[in-house]
C-alpha cells in the first residue's frame, strides 16, 4: 500500500534496507573487531625475554621504544623520561616479586621499573624504583612515588658503591610495603605503599636496555624470612655443616678448609634443604685460589648432583656447572676474574625456578645459567686451595611454587652416613636447632580468662620499683629483678626468656618500651598473650639474638613453638638505648624501632588480638628503662627537632620539598596547602620560623588538632597573614568552613617569624617572635593530627621542633 | 564458443597480464636480493606470499586477529578502516584460518572487480577504446603491485569505481550501497559522497558552468522536489564512516580516534602546498640516494597528477576533477611520501590519461614508463625497501 506524500514503497524499503546495512556493518564491527580489554590481568609466572612481542599495544608515555637483539631499549636521550608499560595489571591483592636486567649506556641517566600504576593515569598514579646516575661516577638507588599534584616523591635514596653498568633489579610489593634489591642486596625495604594492584613498566631517562622480566607471586606475604644464618662465630659453631671431603673446621670464627691439596674438598649443610632462594658466602683465600659455593645439593653428603660456582684453581676465573649423578663435572661457564688474593668476597648465587644468576663482589657475572636440580641442600667448596668463609647466608626469593621455600630436615643420629672419604672431620656436627624451632617449655596451667580494657581507657606506666609481684609482673623464665629504677633480665645463656604482666590484659593499645643491651642482643616485647605463665599465643617483637641489627616478629602456636612471620636490618644496636613500640590495632599491629615504622599491618596469625603483655630477651642481658601502655593514637613522649624524624608525614594538598632540614610549599596561588606530620598528640609545643613570600596575601602557620590525616576539615588553625601583617586563630568545621576566633596585628615589615603554639588538650597559647600573642585559647577538640599550614607561595618552614608531652 | 564481452575480457586479460608481470618479478627480487633481517615475516610458510604482506599489513592482520585497540598518543589501528580487515576475518574461515592468504586472495578480486568496473564507467564516459587503454593503465601503473598486497586500495577503487558508475547510471540505491562500503573502507571514501551528489545535481539538468542562471537553480529546485528522496538515499553514503566513528565512540570513547592518532606517525599537517615546496627543495638540494629516488617519483607522480586536472575538468566534469584535487591534496597536507600509492585510487586521471592514449605515442609513452617502473618498484617493494 502505498503511503500518501511519500515515495513509492520501493524506495521507502530501498532506503530502509541502506540503513540495515550500516546497522550490519556495526554490527559486524562489535562482533569481529571489537577491542579485547585494553589491560588483562598477567599469568603468573611471566616471563618477558623480548624476543617476540607487539610494543605497539603497549603504553608508551615518550621515548623511542624499539626491541632489538632480545632487549627492549629506550634509544633517545633528551630531557623526557620514557615510560612504557606493560598491557597487564597484576593479580588483586597478590604479593608479587618483578625482577629485570638493566643495563646502562652512555647518557643513561635513570632507569628503572614503575609498578602499581593505575590505569589509565599511568604516569600520574604509580610507584618507581630506578637507579639515578647523579654522575658518571654516582650512582643512587631512589624509591618513591607520583603524589596527586604530578611531583615525584623520593621515600628513599640509597648510595649504590658498585662500579658496574649491569644491574639485576628485584622489587618485592607485598600488601602494604614493598622492598627493593639490586644485585641481589637488598637495599630498601618497608617502604609504604600507596597506591595498590595496578600495571608495572620500564622508566628511562636516557637511551637504557632492559632484558629478562619476570613477574612472579610472592608466596611469603611478608618480607624476608631468613632461612638460614650461619653461625661460625659462636661456640660451639657450624651446627649443621657436615664434612665430605678435606678439612674443615671451626677456627677464628669462620669455618675454614686447611687442606690446599685436596680437589673440591667440599662441607654440606645438613638441616635444611632450599628451593627459589638466594645463597650468599663471604670468603678469603689462605693458600691458592678455588672457593666457593655448592646449591641444589640432592644430599648434602656427597657432590653428585650438586651445582657448584666457585674459582677456579687454575686460571684467574670463576666457574659454574654440575656435577652429574655419578659425581662427573659439567662445566656451564666461566668468566674472567682478577686474582682472588687473600682480601674477602661474596659470592652469591640466586637459585631460581629453572635457572640462576652468579654475582662476585655485588657484580652480576653470570644469569640465566639453567638448573640442572632446582632445590636441594647448601654447601661449600674449596679446590687446591684452602679458604676461609666468614658467613654463609640463605633467605627467600619468591615463586609460584607451592613447595616450602625450605623445608627443615628431621634430623636423627642414624641418619648421617659416612663421608665419602676417610679424612676425619674435625668439626662437632652438634645438632642445635635454630632458635625460631626450639620449643619453649610448655607449662601446664589453667588459661587465664581475658578480659581485655583498650589501652586508652586504662594507660600503663611502668614503675619498677619495690617487689615485682606487687607492680604485677610475673616471671616465666630468665632472671629479671627491678634495680635502680630499671628492669633487668640478666641471663644470657637461653632463649626467649619472658616477663609478663599480669593486672591488665589490653586490645586497641599501643606499648613503647625503651631499653639497652649490656650483653648480646634480643630485647623486646611480647603481646596479647593468652595467658601469664606460658608463650604460648604470644606475639612477640624483638632484636634478633643472632645479630643485632634485625628485629624479628612472629608468634608462639599453641605449642609453644616460635613462628617467625618476619624481620628487617636495622642500625646495630649496640649498647644504645632503643625505644620499640608496637601499636596493636583489632586485626593487625604496627612495629616502630627509634620512632621508625618498621612494618605496617602484621597479622595476627597467633589468633590473639588481645591480651596480656610482657617483655623478652634471648641470649641477651637487657635494661628495660621505660614500658607505657597507651592508646592506639598515642603519641608517646618525644621530640622532633628534624624534618626527617617525620616518618609518617604526608601531603594533604600543596606542593611541598623537604630539603636541607626545611619544608617549603611552592604553589603561588592563595588557598590552604596543608602538610601532615603524622604526629598526632593532645599535649605538646610546636614551633618553626616561616617565611612568607612577598606578597601582600600569603601566610603560614600549624594546623592542628586535625580529626582526619588527610583532610583540614575539622581542625583548627593558627596562621599568619596577609603577608606577615597579622596572624589570626580559629577552627576549621566538617564543611572546611573557617570560623575565625580571634586575630592580632603584627608590627613590622618582616616576612621572617617564629611561630610558636604550646597545646594542652583544649587549650592554646599563641608566640610570635616569642611575643605572647594569644593564652589559653579554648579550642574545640582535645587531640589530633599536626600539620604545617601554608596559604600561598613559596612559605619556606625552617627549625620545625615538636615536643610531645602527650 | 562465445566470447566474453570486452568488459569482462579486457579487463581479465589486464588483469593476467600484469599479474605475471608482478609477481614474476617479485619472485625474481625476492630471490636475487638479500633482504635486511629483521623484518615481519607474514607467513613463514610461504614467501610468496610473504612478499604481498608489507608495512601497513601487519594492521590489517593484526585488526583482523586481535580486534581494534588504541593507545593515545601512539601509533594504534585505529587508523585504519574496518571493511577489509572484517572481511579478511570472515572469509579466512574458507581458507583454514590464513589471513595473509585470504587478504591476497581478497586484494586480486577486488582488483578484477575494479577493473570490470573501470571499463564500463570509462566506456560510458569517453567509449571503449580509452576504456581498454585505462583498465591497462591502471593495471600496469608503477605502484598497481598493492592491489594485490595486503592493503586496502584494491577493494576502495573497487567500490569506488562502482558507486561512480551506479551513480551514473542513476541507479542511486547501488550507489549508496557501495558508497556506504567505500566510505567503511577508507576515511576519503566520505568523498563518494559528495561525487554522487554532484552527480544528482548533474541528472537534474545543473550545470556547473551555468551556475550564475537562475534557471539552472529553478531546475534543480524542480528536480529535488520531485526527486529529493533519492537524494536521502545517497546522502547515507557517509553512514560507511559514521557508523566506524560510532564504534570507535562506543568502545573508546574516542569518536575520533583515527585522527588523533596520525600525529604518532609523525603526521603534521602544514598543508599540501607547504610539503610539496619541501618536497621540491629537497630534490634539489639533496644526495641522490634511497630516500632521494623515493621523494623523485612521488614528487613527479604528484605533479603530474596535478596538471592532469585542468583537463579531467574540462573532458570529464568539475566533480571529477575536484574528487582528485581532493584526494590529491588530503594525504599530502602532512607528507608526500606515500602518494604515488595513493595515486591509485585517482580513477577520473585514469581515464583522462586513457583519453590521451588515443595518440599512439602517448599510449606507447604510458605503457613503457609505467611497466618498467612496475617491474622496478616490485623488486624494491618485495625487498623491503620504502617504495610508498
Amino acid at each position: 500500500m502505498k503511503i500518501p506524500g511519500l515515495p513509492s514503497n520501493r524506495v521507502l524499503l530501498s532506503a530502509a534496507g541502506l540503513v540495515i546495512v550500516a546497522g550490519g556493518i556495526f554490527v559486524a564491527l562489535q562482533v569481529l573487531v571489537a577491542p579485547d580489554q585494553p589491560v588483562t590481568v598477567y599469568t603468573l609466572p611471566y616471563t618477558q625475554t623480548f624476543d617476540e612481542v607487539n610494543l605497539k599495544r603497549w603504553f608508551s608515555q615518550s621515548g623511542v621504544w624499539t626491541i632489538r637483539t632480545g632487549t627492549l631499549m629506550q634509544t633517545v636521550g633528551g630531557e623526557e623520561a620514557g615510560q612504557m608499560h606493560i598491557p597487564l595489571k597484576v593479580p588483586e591483592d597478590v604479593p608479587y616479586h618483578a625482577s629485570v636486567f638493566i643495563t646502562l649506556k652512555k647518557d643513561t641517566r635513570q632507569i628503572g621499573l614503575s609498578f602499581n600504576a593505575q590505569y589509565p593515569e599511568l604516569i600520574a598514579k604509580q610507584h618507581r624504583v630506578y637507579i639515578d646516575r647523579l654522575n658518571p661516577d654516582t650512582l643512587e638507588l631512589v624509591a618513591g612515588y607520583m603524589d596527586e599534584t604530578g611531583a615525584f616523591v623520593t621515600q628513599a635514596r640509597v648510595p649504590l658503591t658498585v662500579n658496574t653498568t649491569e644491574f639485576r633489579l628485584d622489587v618485592y610489593v607485598y600488601s602494604n610495603s614493598y622492598l627493593v634489591q639490586v644485585n641481589g642486596q637488598r637495599l630498601i625495604e618497608n617502604r609504604p605503599l600507596f597506591y595498590h594492584n595496578g600495571m608495572i613498566g620500564f622508566y628511562a631517562l636516557g637511551s637504557s636496555v632492559f632484558d629478562n622480566y619476570k613477574l612472579t607471586a610472592a608466596d611469603n606475604p611478608n618480607p624476608g624470612d631468613m632461612v638460614y644464618t650461619s653461625d661460625f662465630e659462636k661456640e660451639p659453631g657450624g651446627a649443621g655443616w657436615v664434612p665430605i671431603s678435606g678439612s674443615w673446621q671451626i677456627a677464628s670464627q669462620q669455618m675454614v678448609q686447611s687442606d690446599a691439596i685436596f680437589p673440591d674438598a667440599a662441607i654440606g649443610y645438613e638441616s635444611s634443604t632450599f628451593e627459589n632462594y638466594t645463597l650468599r658466602a663471604t670468603f678469603n683465600h689462605i693458600d691458592g685460589q678455588g672457593a666457593g659455593v655448592l646449591f641444589n645439593m640432592p644430599s648434602p653428603y656427597s657432590l653428585n648432583g650438586a651445582h657448584l660456582v666457585r674459582y677456579s684453581d687454575e686460571t684467574d676465573s670463576v666457574i659454574w656447572g654440575y656435577y652429574d649423578s655419578k659425581g662427573v663435572f659439567t662445566r656451564q661457564g666461566f668468566v674472567d676474574a682478577s686474582p682472588s688474593g687473600k682480601e674477602a668476597h661474596t659470592l652469591q648465587v640466586f637459585s631460581g625456578t629453572d635457572s640462576y644468576d652468579v654475582f662476585l663482589d655485588e657484580n652480576m657475572i653470570a644469569r640465566d645459567i639453567p638448573l640442572e636440580s632446582i632445590q636441594g641442600a647448601v654447601g661449600l667448596v674449596t679446590s687446591r686451595s684452602s679458604a676461609a668463609f666468614s658467613h654463609v647466608e640463605v633467605f627467600p626469593l619468591f615463586g609460584s611454587t607451592s613447595d616450602p621455600v625450605a623445608a627443615l630436615t628431621e634430623i636423627t643420629s642414624t641418619s648421617t652416613p659416612q663421608p665419602k672419604v676417610t679424612t676425619t672431620p674435625q668439626i662437632q656436627a652438634t645438632q642445635t636447632k635454630s632458635t625460631e624451632t626450639e620449643p619453649t617449655k610448655v607449662v601446664e596451667s589453667t588459661p587465664v580468662k581475658i578480659d581485655a580494657v583498650s589501652g586508652g581507657d586504662s594507660p600503663y606506666h611502668g614503675v619498677f620499683e619495690g617487689k615485682l609481684s606487687d607492680a604485677g609482673w610475673k616471671i616465666i623464665n630468665g632472671d629479671w629483678r627491678f634495680a635502680n629504677g630499671n628492669f633487668e633480665q640478666t641471663k644470657v645463656d637461653g632463649f626467649d626468656f619472658a616477663a609478663v604482666y599480669t593486672k591488665t590484659a589490653f586490645q586497641n593499645f599501643s606499648i613503647q618500651t625503651g631499653f639497652s643491651h649490656v650483653e648480646g642482643s634480643g630485647g623486646g616485647v611480647l603481646l596479647n598473650m593468652p595467658a601469664t605463665d606460658r608463650l604460648a599465643g604470644a606475639s612477640m617483637v624483638r632484636y634478633s639474638d643472632k645479630r643485632d641489627n634485625a628485629i624479628v616478629w612472629g608468634y608462639f602456636d599453641v605449642n609453644g613453638v616460635y613462628k617467625n612471620q618476619g624481620y628487617a636490618d636495622v642500625p646495630n644496636a649496640g649498647a644504645d638505648r632503643h625505644t620499640l613500640r608496637i601499636v596493636s590495632a583489632e586485626k593487625s599491629y604496627s612495629i616502630y624501632l627509634d620512632d621508625r615504622l618498621i612494618v605496617q599491618a602484621v597479622p595476627y596469625e597467633s589468633g590473639y588480638a588481645s591480651g596480656y603483655f610482657g617483655l623478652v630477651t634471648s641470649r641477651a642481658h637487657v635494661i628495660y628503662d621505660e614500658v607505657v601502655v597507651d592508646g592506639i593514637g598515642a603519641v608517646f613522649k618525644g621530640t622532633y627537632e628534624s624534618m626527617d624524624g617525620f616518618t609518617d608525614q604526608r601531603i594533604v594538598s600543596g606542593k611541598w620539598t623537604i630539603e636541607n632540614n626545611k619544608a617549603i610549599q611552592t604553589v603561588t596561588d592563595v588557598s590552604d596547602y596543608v602538610w601532615n606530620t603524622g604526629v598526632q598528640a593532645s599535649e605538646y609545643t610546636v614551633s618553626a620560623k616561616i617565611t612568607l613570600p612577598n606578597t601582600t596575601d600569603s601566610g603560614g602557620g600549624f594546623i592542628i588538632h586535625m580529626s582526619e590525616r588527610g583532610s583540614k576539615d575539622n581542625s583548627y588553625i593558627v596562621r599568619l597573614k596577609d603577608g606577615g601583617k597579622g596572624i589570626w586563630w580559629g577552627s576549621i568545621n566538617a564543611e572546611g568552613q573557617f570560623k575565625g576566633q580571634g586575630s592580632s596585628p603584627i608590627e613590622g615589615t618582616e616576612k621572617t617569624f617564629t611561630l610558636k603554639l604550646v597545646v594542652k588538650l583544649d587549650a592554646l597559647s599563641i608566640y610570635v617572635d616569642d611575643v605572647e600573642i594569644a593564652k589559653n585559647v579554648v579550642i574545640s577538640s582535645q587531640e589530633g593530627w599536626i600539620g604545617l599550614l601554608a596559604y600561598g607561595g613559596p612559605a619556606t618552614f625552617e627549625d620545625v621542633l615538636l615536643e610531645v608531652e602527650k | 564458443m562465445k566470447r566474453l564481452p570486452e568488459w569482462i575480457s579486457v579487463p581479465l586479460l589486464a588483469f593476467a597480464l600484469s599479474r605475471l608481470l608482478i609477481f614474476g618479478a617479485g619472485v625474481l627480487g625476492d630471490t636475487m636480493l638479500p633482504t635486511e633481517e629483521g623484518h615481519w615475516i607474514a607467513d613463514e610458510s610461504s614467501p610468496f606470499l610473504s612478499m604481498w604482506a608489507k608495512w601497513d599489513s601487519q594492521y590489517y592482520v593484526d585488526i583482523a586477529s586481535n580486534g581494534y585497540w588504541f593507545r593515545p598518543g601512539q601509533q594504534s589501528n585505529v587508523a585504519f578502516f574496518p571493511l577489509y580487515p572484517m572481511t579478511m576475518q570472515v572469509l579466512a574461515k574458507f581458507f583454514n584460518g590464513n589471513l595473509i592468504l585470504t587478504g591476497f586472495i581478497v586484494s586480486n578480486l577486488a582488483f578484477l572487480g575494479a577493473l570490470i568496473f573501470l571499463y564500463l564507467l570509462t566506456e560510458l564516459e569517453l567509449g571503449s577504446d580509452s576504456a581498454k587503454r585505462a583498465v591497462y593503465y591502471l593495471a600496469f601503473f608503477p605502484t598497481s603491485f598493492f592491489f594485490s598486497s595486503v592493503y586496502t586500495e584494491s577493494m576502495f577503487v573497487f567500490l569506488s569505481i562502482a558507486t561512480m558508475y551506479f551513480a551514473r547510471k542513476h541507479q542511486w540505491m547501488w550507489a549508496a550501497v557501495f558508497g556506504i562500503l567505500t566510505a567503511a573502507t577508507r576515511n576519503l571514501g566520505i568523498l563518494m559522497w559528495a561525487l554522487c551528489v554532484w552527480e544528482w545535481m548533474r541528472s537534474q539538468g545543473w550545470v556547473f558552468f551555468t551556475m550564475h542562471k537562475k534557471e539552472t537553480w529553478l531546475n534543480l529546485w524542480n528536480g529535488f522536489k520531485q526527486h529529493w528522496f533519492d537524494l536521502v538515499i545517497i546522502s547515507l553514503i557517509p553512514l560507511g564512516m559514521l557508523v566506524f566513528i560510532y564504534f570507535l565512540k562506543v568502545n573508546f570513547d574516542r569518536p575520533l580516534a583515527f585522527i588523533e592518532v596520525q600525529a604518532a606517525w609523525g603526521r603534521e599537517n602544514v598543508g599540501p602546498i607547504a610539503v610539496l615546496q619541501k618536497s621540491i627543495f629537497g630534490l634539489l638540494e639533496g644526495e641522490v640516494n634511497k630516500g632521494w629516488l623515493t621523494r623523485f617519483w612521488n614528487v613527479s607522480f604528484y605533479l603530474f597528477f596535478l596538471t592532469l586536472v585542468p583537463f579531467i575538468w574540462s573532458k570529464l566534469g568539475e566533480g571529477y576533477a575536484v574528487f582528485v584535487l581532493i584526494m590529491l591534496f588530503v594525504p599530502s597536507a602532512s607528507a608526500i611520501g606515500s602518494i604515488i600509492r595513493y595515486l591509485l585510487t585517482q580513477f577520473p586521471a585514469f581515464m583522462m590519461m586513457a583519453w590521451w592514449g588515443r595518440d599512439d605515442r602517448v599510449d606507447r609513452a604510458f605503457n613503457f614508463t609505467f611497466a618498467t617502473l612496475l617491474g622496478v618498484f616490485v623488486v624494491v617493494f618485495v625487498n623491503w625497501i620504502f617504495v610508498a
